[in-house]
């Protein structure tokens, strides 16, 4: 199994993306301790529309840490295909079935090494909000990091259920038939987002989202949060195990 | 084993977290902090210095050129297995720091009653309808977001645990290692950490008592990774620790613990209690197991 994972820590160029993260991490805490949002320069101060005095410093760490969690999101989203497609590509699934291997081990490496990604990823998101949050001015941004965080673990839980999703179909369509699939789905959910911008309502867009609005509502609905918090991980590894078992059931009825 | 050079290794890894964490700490205080209340800032800060101990636990191995293996003898224990029973021990890690809280509270209220507060909650900020979730909600967080106690187990009882124990022995080596890791907590509980700022013998009872605590929540620690041969229960089991599990919290008014107690610190140490039976009931299964 140990193996296995490897291959495909190696399939995704995992130590330089380790690199990259740790040395982007050393990077963000190093500008955070020269750029602190305690910082008084005036040039850097500004209000919100309720009157809080804010550092424009902490809206930018807040904006690259958020940028980081998207950026991750597509990164893992990338990572179900490159797995798969690179043992299609060098035949390793036929190699591996004929090694003195448990019988779904391959399958379980998949969905494990998925699952590791994730939890390392969330790791590192709270490290970076950690980093943001120490050294933020007291209020509204401080507040925001917070908020952000914890929703750091629903945001994991989208990654596994999107890759509980895409795994059945990438080992048991193959490669390009779920390709296609997978294309179809984000050209759908495009189409919606299109769609609304011609035909939706923006002026409520514009209303509803907004970070005021946000914490406003964080703070109002602090039960549903934990609720959701408490919910979310359990359902999504309980969908993420039946993912798992189905798609062994399906790959070895195939056999 | 070069005892010798263990020893040095372990000394190396010690001045590295001391050294790395104090200038965390002391950047904070020196800043005007105290932690008078909670706020996300000066969580963050403590968590930053939570991680020190893994990174210096990395820094002396790879200074020392000890390798990197991550499963087997000597290494840094990051292997996960559930077979042969194992599993047992992260279902301990995730529920006993509920059941200990859950006893030290109730035992607060038992000896001291005018602690019990119904309306305590309020105090809290926490909504009635959540009372009942606020253990699971520790256990998952904690489960979920064990890095930054991963980044103090990594070091304790990755590194500095298992050097001891081959050094000292188990019965000396858990204690020793207790207070090592008490005196590391030392600089936050001079400025209030856990116990406030505002007690009789502050902050020398404080340290002490923290070297108490640590020991035994060290000793249940160390029993648990070295049954699993593996830091993650111990990081899950300190990450849910910290989020203070118990419904019972919700109701001990805390702040009346000047009034009704001789010293305010009395509420920490019953608090204690329960953690130093399972700790010693730890100590003992350790001690069997090693002769």
């Amino acid at each position: 199994m140990g193996g296995l994972l490897y291959k495909d820590f190696v399939s995704i160029n995992g130590k330089r993306l380790v690199w990259i993260l740790i040395i982007g991490t050393v990077l963000f805490f190093g500008l955070r301790v020269v750029f602190p949002g305690t910082m008084n320069q005036e040039s850097f101060m500004t209000m919100t529309d309720d009157g809080q005095e804010v550092n424009i410093l902490d809206l930018l760490f807040i904006s690259a840490f958020a940028c980081c969690m998207i950026g991750i999101l597509g990164l893992m989203n990338g990572w179900v295909a490159k797995i798969v497609d690179g043992d299609t590509k060098n035949k390793i699934r036929g190699y591996i079935s004929s090694l003195p291997l448990e019988k779904n081990a391959y399958i379980a490496s998949k969905y494990l090494f998925i699952a590791i990604s994730a939890y390392v990823f969330l790791s590192f998101e709270m490290m970076w909000g950690v980093i943001c949050n120490a050294f933020c001015r007291e209020g509204i941004f401080s507040e925001l990091v917070s908020a952000i965080c914890s929703f750091i673990p629903a945001f994991t839980c989208l990654v596994l259920l999107s890759a509980s999703i895409e795994l059945p179909l990438f080992i048991l369509l193959g490669v390009q038939k779920a390709k296609l699939v997978k294309i179809a789905v984000v050209m759908g959910i495009g189409f919606v987002i299109v769609g609304f911008l011609f035909f939706g309502d923006l002026n409520w867009l514009s209303e509803n989202f907004s970070i005021l609005v946000f914490m406003k509502w964080y703070e109002t609905h602090t039960f549903e949060v934990a609720f959701f918090t408490i919910l979310s991980p359990v359902i999504t590894l309980a969908l993420y195990y039946l993912s798992y078992r189905i798609t062994c059931f399906f790959s070895n009825r195939e056999v | 084993m070069d005892k010798k050079l263990e020893a040095k290794r372990l000394f190396l890894y010690l001045a590295l977290s001391f050294f790395l964490t104090w200038i965390v700490f002391f950047t904070y205080i020196f800043t005007g902090n105290k932690w008078d209340g909670s706020n996300p800032r000066m969580e963050s800060l403590s968590a930053l210095g939570m991680l020190i101990p893994v990174l210096s636990h990395v820094l002396t191995r790879w200074i020392t050129k000890e390798g990197f293996s991550l499963t087997g003898e000597g290494s840094m224990m990051l292997g996960i297995s559930l077979k042969n029973r194992k599993w047992v021990f992260y279902l301990f890690a995730l529920f006993m720091p509920w059941i200990y809280f859950e006893i030290g509270h109730g035992l607060s209220l038992i000896i001291y009653p005018d602690l019990f507060d119904p309306e305590y909650y309020k105090v809290m900020g926490i909504a009635k309808n959540m009372i009942p979730l606020l253990p699971l909600v520790a256990i998952i967080n904690g489960a979920i977001g064990s890095f930054a106690a991963f980044g103090e187990e990594g070091g304790w009882r990755g590194y500095m645990m298992p050097k001891l124990i081959d050094l000292v022995g188990t019965k000396k080596a858990v204690f020793i290692g207790g207070i090592i890791w008490g005196v590391w907590h030392a600089p936050l509980t001079c400025v209030g950490h856990n116990f406030g700022l505002d007690y009789p013998g502050f902050p020398y009872l404080g340290i002490l008592i923290m070297c108490v605590d640590c020991t035994f929540m060290g000793i249940m620690l160390t029993y648990i990774t070295q049954k699993t041969n593996s830091i993650w229960p111990a990081a899950i089991m300190h990450a849910v620790n910290n989020a203070n599990p118990s419904i019972l919290v919700a109701y001990t008014n805390t702040e009346r613990a000047a009034q009704v107690m001789p010293n305010p610190i009395m509420g920490f140490v019953i608090l204690l209690i329960p953690t130093i039976v399972i700790g010693s009931i730890c100590l003992v299964l350790l001690c069997r197991e090693k002769a």
